[in-house]
């Protein structure tokens, strides 16, 4: 039996703000040829039925979902085994689908939401990327069961904002954490921009970055390759990476760069050149011109 | 055996009557090897036959028979079904009520038709532990029974009035049972007792569903969803029995004296809640099932030594089968695996497999968290004493000997090779032995050969 199982623990990371909503429904002229954009609605509603087929599956299939906004991310819900998992349940409690939950949490969620009209930074990604795999590493070792029954984990980020470069170190450390305990980082842009950090995520986890053309169709993106479990992938063709972007954001400016300096002590990556490392204190010799030290940043992996 | 073999050997009509319950549909669905799920899945919300050529071209290069293996489940199974389009090519859909079902579930409406209860209701059902204690204590007295150590069979609820299950036959029917006047148990049955609980109730199940088939052919799909959708109900979760046809209630009244589902009283008014044992019925094939339905309670030693913490009689009777009993306490038996004993064991039909399955299936949760649970001197030994006693093999066969030349001897073993029915050979005296049932061709052949000189 061990060898198919198929059972998974997928920590989904939903960007819910209101910035997403209105990137997701851009202004449509009359006529225009595009195809037709998902709505905000439209896209919880496939949402939700992606975690009830999900749950639908498998009966050890355990699922956490993340509501990602632009100061924090919330537990919208979490499978009842994951809660307690030596307790037994209270009896008697009403179950309440995953979906009626998700919901309620939700609309008190975006009732709380600050109304301001002043531009807000970008959702908090890297937070929500470690606390899902925070929240993965409590379910794995809290569970009784011996450690090859537990279910595999898999986090699915379904994202819309673009990168913002100021939290590429944060990301990126998730990213390696994820990397060395095994846990696979999906990634699926519902809105119009790419994500660097997410394809170089999905890229090192050999996860599935996915931009879908047709995103009005999201649900059928969902099924036909963010269902598949860990265990199936490779007997199946999933969408291959056409191309990473594997640019980095630098230390000191936390821009994007093509180009820049490391140090050679501890790789730390600066858009200029300078005497003495920021990071680790080192102090560079400058023996020849800076202009040869310049070296293309390589790809972390 | 399990769900989806039995719906397999079900005639297709049938099957398509299952179809119409979407709990049957969930249960398939999740009995589905793990590729074929992910082929369901995309092919739900399409409408049209798509060609078979798609659907070849999903597979990576490195899966093997997993493609295969999914497809002929799928098609076997009428989940997906196969028509001609009309320039000829194969076609495939997904069978159009299964179809239906799923995307009802998909989108959450299936449950909408289950109705909210009484907070009092909820308050006066049985406790969580209660419901665990009745279903374990149901099938136990089940099993207990079927090994002799009880006089008598499981107690019917007083709760659900129905026809009486007849245990008796349905045990006799699955061979569990001797079927003359004593009811010993049989050799079959001893090795349903070494089981995990999932197959035992899987095993019993079919045949309840099999006799309920040859009383009236109808009842079947009612029989067959009535389980299923128990098995998706939440263990503990308060249902009431008014709402059930009359066909049901006497299924539910069966199902409690199985164990699978616990009637009790509010006001007067019966409810039912699904028992641990339910949730086998559902898929149930994942370890997390296996765990729900009982506890563990055996340590393996490497020293051939065996724990077993429990005070059931009917472990006793599995384990002195074999095991010598060394003492008996209170909570604990001990006792070792001997030559003795495990050769007993294997001379009355059980295997080497099944001996090492239920240790393993029974380990205590702190010998279960070992690699391999069952240390592998002691399992390696169990099959060694098996080998042991299967080292002579007989075969019934032909000696051919007296060759003319070392040619035709040679082209003649070479040929037995081929034909899959050599035995021996002794090339210095010219003769070797094949299986006597490929003698005819044999002597075609040698003739044959012989012939030209």
């Amino acid at each position: 039996m061990a060898e198919e199982d198929d059972s998974s623990l997928l920590v989904l990371l939903v960007e819910t703000h209101a910035r997403l909503w209105s990137m997701l429904s851009p202004e449509q002229s009359a006529g225009s040829s595009q195809p037709p954009a998902l709505s905000g609605t439209g896209y919880l509603t496939q949402v939700l039925a992606f975690v009830n087929t999900f749950l639908m599956l498998n009966e050890a299939n355990r699922v956490a979902i993340f509501a990602t906004d632009t100061a924090d991310s919330h537990l919208l819900y979490q499978s009842p085994s994951l809660q307690n998992p030596t307790g037994r349940k209270r009896p008697g409690l009403v179950p309440a689908s995953a979906a009626a939950e998700t919901l309620g949490h939700l609309v008190t969620l975006l009732e709380q939401e600050p109304s301001s009209t002043e531009p807000q930074p970008g959702p908090v990604l890297s937070a929500a990327l470690s606390r899902a795999l925070c929240f993965i590493h409590k379910a794995q070792h809290g569970a009784a069961a011996p450690s090859k029954d537990r279910p595999r984990p898999r986090i699915l980020c379904l994202h819309g904002s673009p990168d913002e470069p100021s939290q590429y170190i944060a990301i990126m450390n998730a990213i390696f954490a994820a990397q060395k305990h095994e846990v696979v980082i999906d990634a699926c842009m519902v809105a119009d921009v790419d994500s660097a950090f997410l394809q170089q995520a999905a890229h090192l986890t050999h996860g599935v970055y996915l931009h879908p053309t047709k995103r009005a169709a999201l649900l059928q993106h969902l099924l036909s390759v963010f269902m598949c479990d860990t265990f199936s992938r490779s007997f199946l063709r999933l969408p291959k990476a056409t191309g990473v972007d594997f640019r980095a954001s630098c230390f000191c400016h936390k821009r994007l760069i093509d180009l820049g300096f490391v140090c050679s002590v501890c790789l730390s990556i600066f858009c200029q050149a300078s005497s003495e490392c920021t990071t680790c204190g080192t102090s560079f010799v400058m023996a020849r011109s800076p202009a040869s030290k310049r070296k293309a940043v390589s790809p972390p992996s | 055996m399990n769900l989806s073999l039995y719906l397999e050997s079900l005639p297709p009509i049938m099957l398509s009557s299952l179809y119409e319950s979407h709990y049957t549909c969930q249960a398939v669905l999740r009995t589905l090897p793990p590729v074929a799920k992910q082929y369901v899945l995309r092919l739900l919300y399409i409408d049209a036959p798509i060609s078979e050529g798609m659907l070849d071209s999903w597979p990576s290069a490195h899966s093997g028979t997993k493609h295969s293996v999914a497809l002929d489940k799928l098609l076997r199974l009428q989940v997906l079904l196969q028509n001609k389009g009309q320039t000829g090519e194969d076609l495939v859909r997904l069978n159009p009520a299964f179809q239906h079902h799923i995307r009802m579930a998909v989108t959450g409406r299936a449950d909408a038709g289950r109705p909210m209860v009484d907070p009092h209701v909820l308050d006066q059902a049985p406790s969580r532990s209660d419901v665990d204690r009745y279903g374990h204590q149901q099938w136990e007295a089940l099993l207990l029974y079927l090994a002799g150590t009880n006089d008598r069979p499981p107690a019917a609820s007083r709760l659900l009035t129905a026809p009486p299950l007849q245990l008796d036959r349905l045990l006799q029917n699955a061979e569990l049972m001797q079927s003359s006047a004593e009811k010993g148990i049989t050799e079959r049955g001893w090795q349903f007792l070494l089981l995990d609980t999932y197959n035992q109730l899987w095993e019993l199940l079919q045949q309840y569903i099999s006799s309920a088939e040859n009383r009236s052919g109808a009842e079947l799909s009612s029989v067959v969803s009535f389980m299923l959708q128990l098995g998706f109900q939440e263990v503990g979760y308060p249902t009431p029995t008014a709402t059930l046809t009359a066909q049901e209630r006497i299924i539910a009244a069966h199902m409690a004296q199985l164990g699978l589902l616990l009637p009790f009283k509010v006001d007067d008014e019966v409810w039912y809640c699904a028992t641990p044992l339910a949730l086998a019925l559902s898929g149930g094939t994942s370890p997390d099932a296996h765990q729900q339905v009982g506890e563990g309670f055996v340590i393996v030693e490497t020293n051939y030594r065996v724990y077993a913490y429990t005070n059931s009689p009917l472990q006793y009777a599995i384990l002195r089968s074999f095991v010598r009993c060394e003492c008996i306490l209170p909570n604990l038996f001990v006792g070792t695996l001997t030559r003795e004993s495990v050769t007993t064991a294997l001379a009355s039909g059980i295997s080497a497999d099944q001996i090492i399955n239920y240790l393993r299936q029974h380990a205590h949760k702190h010998a279960a968290a070992r690699v391999p649970i069952v240390p592998e001197v002691v399992s390696d030994q169990i099959r060694l004493w098996q080998a042991d006693t299967m080292r002579v093999r007989s075969c019934e066969a032909t000696l051919y000997d007296e060759f003319e030349s070392d040619d035709v001897f040679g082209k003649a073993a070479a040929y037995a090779r081929t034909l899959m029915s050599w035995l021996w050979q002794d090339t210095k005296k010219r003769r070797f032995a094949a299986k006597k049932g490929t003698h005819d061709q044999m002597r075609e052949y040698i003739k044959s050969i012989k012939g030209p000189k």
